[in-house]
């Protein structure tokens, strides 16, 4: 399998799950706003983390190719999101 | 009304987004704030989902057809994640006047150097093929666009992708994807940080989602059948409304 079918398969899965949550988030909006918001939430979730466990799947890739360059850059990257994340969290 | 008129927005954003390999930011945030009345800080938590969700899945759409070169994209990741850490501190030195006139400046000279170039044949080049040079080039660019993004607050498509084309020498289709599969991940940092201090509104970025969805499908799909000299210079025009502003910005003018 290459690398573009393990992205796309696990980051496709990930989108519908997150565009079906909202999608039916949006339905209930319509009845009940209360009920909806939490599932929206959820669905926004799933999307924003979405990113980074497309990392982990290249990640997983790589370690099976033994593309030890790759799998640097990937924690490299990882290392400083999670720092920027941590840098944003505390000044707001 | 406002339901709908977010939708539109999403829809527009995914489209122009996903086609020119940028977030959509600059153009979402101000279509919210002036014609939707919407507050500026649920208009940024807005603009960073959606900046998410136009990368999520146009690098799908891309990955699919090969066009997304994960390790250089990875590799010049590595200096924007720094550079935007960086960024973050040194904003709090400098004056943002400067730094957007600056980058204005030098914007406006990539847009012309993106809208003025000729047809010419496109090498596929990766990571394994390029100079030592250019990539100490392209490392140095991603990290002053990391530093841009981390002190102005702006996306990296519309830095990351001159960076790939004019620095790299990258075929234009591949910036793009490549562009995508990037701003992902600094988008989903920011979004994360506003989703959990509850600066979003919900409903309206249900509804922006959704919109970009379908903006994002027919987006990439006209990519892929236009000319890359054509997306180019279409994406050098944007680039060039975007530094205008940018740098009108710095000299005290808002547009």
């Amino acid at each position: 399998m290459k690398v573009h079918d393990i992205y796309s398969k696990i980051m496709n899965t990930l989108l519908y799950i997150s565009i079906l949550g909202v999608g039916v988030g949006v339905i209930v909006y319509y009845v009940n706003r209360i009920f909806s918001e939490p599932i929206i939430i959820f669905a926004l979730g799933i999307l924003t983390i979405s990113p980074f466990i497309g990392m982990l799947a290249l990640g997983y890739y790589y370690i099976r190719k033994k593309d030890y360059k790759t799998i640097l850059n990937i924690i490299i990257v990882m290392i400083i999101a999670l720092l920027n994340l941590i840098n944003l969290w505390l000044r707001k | 009304m406002i339901p709908i008129a977010i939708f539109i927005v999403g829809i527009f954003a995914g489209f122009l987004g996903s086609m020119l390999g940028v977030g959509g930011g600059f153009l979402i945030v101000p279509l919210l704030v002036l014609i939707l009345d919407i507050p500026m800080h649920l208009a940024v938590g807005i603009s960073l989902t959606s900046v998410v969700m136009t990368s999520v899945s146009s690098s799908i759409i891309y990955a699919k057809r090969g066009l997304v070169d994960f390790k250089l994209g990875l590799f010049l990741e590595t200096a924007t994640t720094t550079g935007a850490l960086v960024g973050s501190y040194v904003a709090l030195l400098l004056p943002e006047f400067i730094l957007e006139i600056i980058f204005g400046i030098v914007l406006i000279y990539a847009s012309f150097k993106m809208i003025l170039s000729k047809s010419v044949t496109e090498e596929k080049k990766t990571l394994e093929s390029l100079s030592r040079k250019r990539l100490l080039l392209g490392l140095g660019g991603s990290f002053i666009a990391g530093m841009a993004s981390g002190m102005l607050g702006i996306g990296g498509g519309t830095l990351k992708v001159p960076i790939l084309v004019l620095i790299l020498g990258i075929a234009t289709k591949t910036a793009i994807a490549t562009s995508t599969f990037m701003i992902g991940l600094t988008a989903s940092v920011a979004s994360l940080t506003y989703q959990a201090h509850g600066l979003i509104d919900p409903i309206q970025v249900a509804f922006i989602i959704l919109g970009i969805f379908i903006g994002v499908f027919i987006g990439s799909h006209i990519a892929m059948k236009i000319k890359s000299l054509t997306l180019k210079r279409m994406f050098g025009v944007i680039l060039f409304f975007f530094a205008l502003r940018m740098l009108l910005k710095g000299i005290g003018v808002n547009i």
